[in-house]
């Protein structure tokens, strides 16, 4: 009787079509944030949790109906209670593809989720709604961005699969894709693309269909073998109405002007501090972020080794945003007399002049060598062209580099370290008042200040300890694309404890630490001097954009240091302050060194800015910090691949135990263990008599020899169990040759797959196991 | 006996009278049965003799043949039911005649007695004594036509004698003959005026079968035979009683394994605990449908039973004695439905 009542349930499950169709439509759901982000690496880890979602539901879902099959009561009285366990186990792993995507480092083998690495993604969630309020459209892809993009679409794939699968309602599910689809509308400025809603719909065709076939299916007309077509023309026909109602609904829903995440996604934004609309930042780092690097400058200089090319000079820090830059002293025009930023008389220098050709360059600021002396923009009004002397910066009012040509002639400080270690400290100087302010600094950047310096120690002194904490490589300081995931709330305190990131965050830490030794300092940002081209001329590219260090010197000025360990090629030598690693010239900087910082921002080069996204596999660093994190990873992955290949081990086992024995109630349920294992459909109650029937029915088209062997062996197991004792046949070679013929006939009847599977994931031990666990498990009173 | 005439209880012997017993301990074809040696008890084909015979007159109906014979070798009682002029009866005089032992057939009428059916002690003037007239059921095979029909105490009457293969008369137990089997027909249609069986009489027969209607070749074969000569009449015996008496020994010594008997245990326990059913089966429908089994195995010339011969029997001898709660009825769910549902949930050793 229950096997007629449990039909029903299961016709009306919807099976694993649902579920993967669920998955598909929330991808192209997804698929409408494209025009909210810069960049396309945040579509890696959103797949992942949806397909974690999707195929995670179907298995889960699948391997509860085969152990409810498997028990020998027919829905035993856990399959209700287990079957809410299936979100559950869909949240658990999303955890795990999150944990493994963003916080690997304190998790269990870079896998299991650890209340550490929850706390750490729990962090990066608070990074991403900062960053939310922040960020316009279109945002770079930072990782607490990224992270929160991948838990609300997780959580939209969950909903979209919870009205899909077990309330058998795919069309509702609609609605998540709608949510997903006005995140675009009401963030993206001005026009959405055809993306945001062409996706979303093409997803809502999918969901209906889904919705279609399961309707189909649960009233019968589709019968539980329905092709895949059913239901594809109604689908169609309502997948074309909502892609018609996607390009109309636009027109009615107000977007908004600001073009603001945070206006989109519910947060309160204040927006950036300094003029958004002029940022040349914006610009730069969308181009930075390209995977090639775009030339910007072609610069033809009267020396060989020119020195680094100035943009601008940050000289505030606060420990919320980093280093950024107060205002710009626009009283003085290039067009002035005299040198513009004289060197002081004591420095040794040299004279540098050099002709600048934009070529895709389009900022404020102009590069400069330093200290520049006079400069003649050609093509544009002297006026238009402010120099501010105390950060030694000629930028652009209302006008931009973009398609200039310039000259310049600057005096290079060529101090000796001499010069250098002589020049005193002098508290009086109202530049060290300036340029030695600094917020309260975490605890643990003023102890390593403290550590590192002495005040009895003269500034030039100060300054190379605290260089030497980022170029000596006994310090452990690397190279990285980005920095490790903060846990401390400071980011300066969480690189100089995780060592790891590129140049801004080298130059704002040692800007830091030298200020908190008493020196003044401040970060510039601008480019290494680029390559020489065929024409002689050196060819600056987004790839070579820098941060580094200024370091004043009373009586002697600004004098530049920089901490960053960059590729040897664009290093620019600084006899004051040798690199310790200078021998070290291979390794760090696989990819665009300091492309890869992608200057978020000149005037406001924040730390936090670092941690763009990048894809797992690309963070490579040190060996020896990573090796760790790996072997975990790579025994973790060997104990799964243990537990993983139980199931192969133990039914061979019982195979060969089988054989072993040779009787014939062992090879009979070695043959139905095959059938299992091959997913070959047998009915569930029979006799062997009939069981072999079946089977001959299905290997009579291929394997006539088989069917003979199948009765041979469902006679031999009738006779052993109810044949008189004097007759029952003993183990036989003849009967375990048999078996072998119907083995091979039933995997040559199979498909590729079903082999496979049987031959690694064997259904048969899972069967055996629920049957185990059935036998010890209380029962459900049965009504009498 | 005065009120009945010889037309109710109609004496069909091809061989004479029938034989008499009126000592319980003088069943010397019996115990000849049970001494014998089984060396010659082919039943398989014997059995096939006999179905290829009862074949030629009942044509098309191979399965109601075979259902017939395993009743006869399990020394049960079959119940034919089915719309008049589908053969019942012929199936049963065909039985009759194959196995060459007496038959009488009893047309049942609301005014038959139950001695009509039994027999009664009469006055023998010359002798001076009370001499017994057997009655219909002392035969081999009683066809007993429309069962329905007859009182209710009639009914008893026979379904008495039907059970305890003996007939009790003033104080006196008469053994009836061996082999004995009473194949009563019963019209579902027309019910008026008629008693049909209660549930505790229906219990007595091993397995009930309708005939159903002869498929077009047969029927077309039928005509074309019948026009000329009447099968029945063209019929030899094939086997004789004592010959029966054999074949049914060697059934009750077929090989019955222990899982075969939980089998049937738990297949008749599953009537009693379906939710359909408002009467499970008795534990003598068990017992029935193991010797059932037993016969349909030993027709198969095996030499023990497997499940396969349980299956087969379960519909015809279970579906009868069931009665169907009013819910499952309302839902036009009927007894075979039910039993064969149950064949698919009931556990098989050695199967799956």
């Amino acid at each position: 009787m229950s096997g007629q009542v449990d039909e029903l349930p299961r016709a009306t499950r919807g099976g694993p079509g649902t579920g993967i169709a669920v998955a598909v439509a929330v991808l192209l759901g997804a698929l409408a944030l494209d025009p909210v982000f810069a960049a396309r690496t945040w579509l890696l880890p959103v797949t992942m949790v949806v397909a974690a979602v999707g195929l995670g539901g179907v298995a889960l879902r699948a391997l509860l109906d085969r152990l409810v099959d498997a028990a020998e009561d027919d829905g035993p009285w856990w399959s209700g209670p287990a079957r809410l366990a299936v979100p559950l186990g869909q949240v658990a792993l999303v955890l795990v593809v999150l944990t493994v995507v963003f916080t690997p480092d304190r998790a269990w083998a870079g896998v299991l989720p650890t209340l550490d690495s929850l706390t750490d993604l729990a962090g990066l969630l608070g990074d991403g709604t900062a960053e939310i309020r922040e960020q316009a459209t279109p945002a770079l892809p930072l990782t607490g961005l990224v992270a929160l993009t991948t838990v609300f679409v997780a959580l939209i794939a969950l909903a979209v699969d919870l009205l899909a699968v077990p309330a058998r309602q795919p069309a509702l599910g609609g609605l998540g894709l709608l949510v997903l689809y006005c995140v675009p509308v009401s963030t993206v400025t001005g026009e959405v693309a055809l993306i945001s809603f062409a996706a979303p719909a093409a997803g809502f065709a999918v969901l209906l269909w889904a919705d279609q076939r399961a309707r189909l299916v649960g009233s019968g007309r589709g019968g539980s073998g329905s092709p895949m077509g059913t239901g594809t023309l109604p689908a169609l026909r309502t997948g074309l109405v909502a892609l018609v109602a996607g390009l109309l609904l636009p027109a009615f829903v107000p977007t908004l002007a600001e073009g603001s995440l945070a206006a989109g996604w519910g947060g309160a934004g204040t927006g950036n501090g300094v003029g958004t609309s002029l940022d040349p930042v914006a610009e730069m780092a969308g181009q930075l972020s390209l995977p090639e690097p775009i030339d910007l400058l072609a610069v033809d200089a009267s020396v060989a080794d020119p020195g680094y090319l100035r943009s601008v000079s940050l000289d505030e820090y606060s420990g919320d945003v980093g280093w950024r830059m107060t205002n710009l002293d626009g009283q003085a025009s290039i067009a002035a007399d005299g040198p513009l930023a004289p060197l002081l008389d004591r420095q040794s220098s040299r004279e540098v002049t050099a002709r600048v050709t934009v070529l895709s360059h389009d900022d404020r600021f102009l590069p400069l060598f330093d200290s520049p002396l006079s400069v003649q923009v050609l093509g544009s009004e002297d006026e238009d062209w402010r120099f501010d002397p105390a950060a030694r910066t000629v930028f652009g009012r209302d006008v931009t580099t973009g398609g200039l040509a310039y000259r310049f002639t600057s005096r290079q400080p060529q101090p000796s370290a001499a010069e250098l270690a002589a020049a005193p400290q002098d508290p009086g100087d109202p530049m060290v008042e300036r340029y030695t302010a600094l917020p309260e600094l975490d605890p643990s950047v003023v102890a390593l200040s403290d550590q590192l310096t002495d005040p009895a120690q003269s500034p030039y002194e100060r300054v190379r300890a605290v260089l030497g904490l980022f170029t000596d490589p006994a310090n452990g300081f690397t190279y990285s694309l980005s920095t490790g995931p903060g846990t401390t709330g400071d980011d300066l305190a969480d690189f100089l404890r995780l060592k790891r990131g590129y140049c801004e965050q080298y130059a704002g830490a040692m800007a830091v630490l030298v200020r908190a030794a008493g020196v003044p300092a401040r970060v510039v940002l601008g480019y290494t001097p680029g390559q020489v081209g065929e024409d002689g001329d050196r060819v600056v590219t987004t790839d070579d954009a820098h941060a580094w260090v200024e370091v004043w010197f009373a009586g002697l000025g600004w004098i530049p240091f920089d901490p960053t360990p960059i590729a040897a090629d664009r290093a620019v030598a600084l006899p004051w302050a040798p690199r310790t690693d200078e021998a070290d010239t291979s390794g760090p900087d696989p990819f665009t060194p300091g492309g890869a910082a992608p200057l978020p921002a000149p005037p406001a080069a924040e730390l936090d800015r670092d941690d763009q996204y990048v894809p797992p596999l690309a963070a490579q660093s040190a060996p020896e910090e990573q090796l760790r994190p790996w072997l975990l990873g790579a025994a973790g992955t060997l104990v799964v691949l243990a537990l993983a290949a139980l199931p192969f081990l133990l039914r061979r086992r019982q195979r060969a135990a089988r054989l072993a024995d040779g009787q014939p109630g062992a090879l009979w349920e070695e043959l139905l263990a095959t059938t299992v294992d091959l997913a070959v459909e047998l009915p569930g109650r029979s006799t062997a008599r009939q069981l072999a029937q079946q089977l001959a029915q299905r290997l009579a088209t291929t394997d006539p020899a088989a069917v003979a062997a199948v009765q041979v062996l469902a006679r031999a197991q009738e006779r052993s169990v109810y044949g008189p004792p004097a007759a029952r046949p003993s183990p036989d070679p003849a009967l375990t040759a048999a078996l072998a013929t119907v083995r091979r006939a039933l995997l040559r009847s199979s498909s590729r797959g079903e082999r496979v599977r049987a031959a690694l994931w064997p259904a048969s031990t899972l069967a055996t196991a629920a049957r185990w666990a059935a036998a010890r498990a209380p029962r459900r009173p049965r009504p009498a | 006996m005065s009120g009945v005439t010889e037309g109710t209880a109609e004496l069909r012997s091809d061989r004479g009278v029938a034989e008499l017993r009126s000592a319980p301990r003088h069943d010397t074809g019996q115990d000849a049965a049970a001494t014998q040696p089984e060396t010659d008890a082919d039943v398989a084909a014997e059995g096939a003799q006999l179905a290829e015979a009862i074949g030629r007159v009942v044509q098309g109906k191979p399965d109601v043949v075979r259902l017939a014979l395993v009743v006869l070798l399990a020394e049960g009682h079959l119940l034919i039911e089915d719309v008049p002029g589908v053969g019942k009866t012929t199936l049963a005089k065909a039985l009759a005649r194959t196995i060459d032992g007496t038959v009488r057939r009893i047309q049942f009428t609301p005014d038959l007695l139950p001695s009509d059916v039994t027999g009664v002690a009469v006055y023998d003037q010359e002798s001076r004594a009370f001499e017994f007239k057997p009655g219909a059921v002392f035969a081999n095979v009683v066809v007993a036509d429309e069962i329905n029909r007859a009182s209710p105490k009639t009914q008893s009457a026979l379904l008495e004698c039907m059970e305890e293969r003996q007939v009790t008369v003033d104080g006196v137990t008469y053994e009836l003959a061996r082999p004995f089997m009473v194949v009563a027909t019963q019209n579902p249609l027309e019910m008026e005026g008629t008693y049909p069986l209660p549930e505790a009489q229906r219990d007595r027969f091993t397995a009930r079968v309708s005939m159903g209607y002869p498929d077009r070749e047969a029927e077309l074969a039928m005509l074309g035979g019948r026009a000329t000569v009447d099968p029945l009449t063209a019929l030899t015996p094939v086997l004789d009683a004592a010959r029966v008496r054999t074949l049914v020994a060697a059934v009750g010594r077929l090989h019955v394994a222990e899982p075969l008997r939980q089998y049937v245990v738990s297949l008749v326990e599953a009537t009693r605990r379906s939710p359909d059913l408002r009467l499970g089966a008795s534990p003598r429908a068990g017992l029935q449908l193991l010797r059932a089994a037993r016969a349909t195995a030993a027709l198969a010339g095996r030499d023990h039973v497997l499940p396969d011969d349980v299956q087969a029997m379960a519909v015809p001898v279970l579906a009868h004695r069931l009665l169907l709660t009013p819910d499952a009825a309302l839902a036009r769910r009927d007894a075979q439905r039910v039993v064969t549902d149950l064949l698919t949930t009931v556990p098989v050793h050695g199967g799956r």
